[in-house]
């Protein structure tokens, strides 16, 4: 700590030393590796992965991959995104209405609170992800709903390990994943969330705004 | 003595709204918002630290590790329940606190038994003159602070160094209020009296 100063006014009580000592304490200011390591330590939390909060999206998604509008997916066919698109979130609203008459295919479903709480979240997960990964994956890599005869939370997050990931990407990468994408803002990153299968492979992709 | 007001300090809390926003996009991993928060309350938790310790080092680093436990668990912090600078300030306090008790650390330990202690009045602490011929050098005033038992010291730097509310400084110290008014006056009466012995001291040689 640095020296502090004092005037010698003859006057000078205790009270008017601390005010002093107070304004000079003032002046001092943390060092800069300070905020530098939090910003460090921040970052690393954003990408570090993180379990999926919300198994039962990986579900949802999985469905809209694969029973969607049929066919193979391509991800270099800008109307296979579009019809992609339109399936998950016809698929979104078809599990929202089952969660919402009581069935009982999605675990959880006859608890009204929990209904409730599943609807929040593919709700939420509307329009968010966008499934990159070919039907044929999401089979192998997502065990379906009608295979699991359990809650659906706990058979996805059992045997369906995902997680979220915080990622910045070209622009351009958007194009591998079957995306549509500016060509003029190519070398532009883009801050999107991937869900990431354990493997390593990207299930989904989520862009955000 | 004259007693010092508490005055609110400039450079603290934003609004609640920008606090609850910022802590909002922090959850979500934005640095930006660490940034606003950082900027907002880095440097009063920073001097506390550094007013109660003494050491610039151990400082930013009780600091440091408040921020993080802040980032690791922002849902610990209650806007209900204080402000969002307190609520660092008193994490900050815990981390520095379990620095003191390692055995390695010269520090004073908290010992409550300087709660019942009623020291007499020195002559040097109502006599200007007397004291102003006790600060021979510039370091003495910090000097007698950092010899004060802890949470006396504490009160002192919160009230009258760094001029926080006392209702805020008692939250972070984790006191009531009158409790914290009495090791506020209490601080300043042993503060006197070291300056007024260390006066003393220095008359006899």
């Amino acid at each position: 700590m640095s020296v502090i100063q004092f005037p010698k006014p003859e006057d000078t009580c205790l009270s008017d030393l601390l005010a002093h000592a107070g304004e000079k304490l003032n002046k001092e200011a943390p060092p800069e590796w300070v905020q530098l390591q939090l910003r460090a330590h921040v970052a690393r939390q954003a990408t570090a992965p993180r379990p999926l909060q919300a198994p039962v999206r990986l579900g949802a998604l999985q469905s809209s991959a694969a029973g969607g509008v049929g066919g193979e997916f391509n991800a270099n066919s800008p109307i296979d995104v579009k019809a992609w698109g339109v399936a998950f979130a016809v698929l979104i609203a078809l599990v929202a209405l089952m969660i919402g008459s009581g069935s009982t295919r999605l675990g959880g479903a006859s608890d009204p609170s929990a209904a409730a709480q599943m609807t929040r979240e593919l709700n939420s997960a509307d329009d968010e992800f966008v499934p990159v990964a070919t039907p044929q994956r999401w089979r192998q890599l997502v065990p379906r709903q009608s295979d699991t005869t359990t809650d659906s939370r706990s058979a996805a997050g059992t045997s369906a390990r995902a997680w979220v990931v915080a990622a910045e990407l070209p622009a351009d990468q958007l194009a591998r994943f079957g995306l549509p994408f500016d060509p003029s803002r190519a070398g532009e990153p883009v801050r999107a969330e991937l869900l990431l299968h354990s493997s390593g492979e990207i299930l989904a992709v989520r862009l955000e705004r | 003595m004259r007693h010092i007001s508490p005055a609110p300090m400039t450079d603290y809390p934003t609004s609640d709204n920008a606090q609850h926003a910022a802590m909002t996009r922090l959850v979500g991993g934005d640095t930006l918002a660490l940034d606003l928060i950082y900027q907002a309350h880095s440097g009063p938790v920073y001097r506390y630290l550094l007013a109660l310790c003494g050491d610039a080092s151990v400082a930013a680093d009780a600091m440091h590790d408040a921020f993080v436990a802040l980032i690791d668990r922002p849902a610990g912090f209650d806007s209900t329940r204080g402000t969002l600078g307190g609520y660092l300030a008193g994490i900050a306090r815990r981390v520095l606190w379990a620095r003191w008790r390692d055995p390695l650390h010269q520090a004073t330990p908290l010992d409550s038994s300087d709660e019942t202690f009623d020291e007499p009045m020195s002559d040097a602490a109502d006599d200007p003159m007397q004291m102003v011929v006790t600060i021979q050098d510039s370091t003495a005033l910090m000097a007698a602070l950092l010899d004060l038992p802890w949470v006396f010291r504490e009160a002192v730097v919160l009230v009258d160094l760094q001029e926080r509310d006392y209702r805020e400084a008692a939250a972070i110290a984790g006191i009531p209020l009158n409790t914290l008014r009495t090791r506020v006056l209490r601080g300043r009466r042993r503060l006197a009296l070291a300056l007024g012995a260390k006066h003393m001291k220095e008359q006899t040689l």
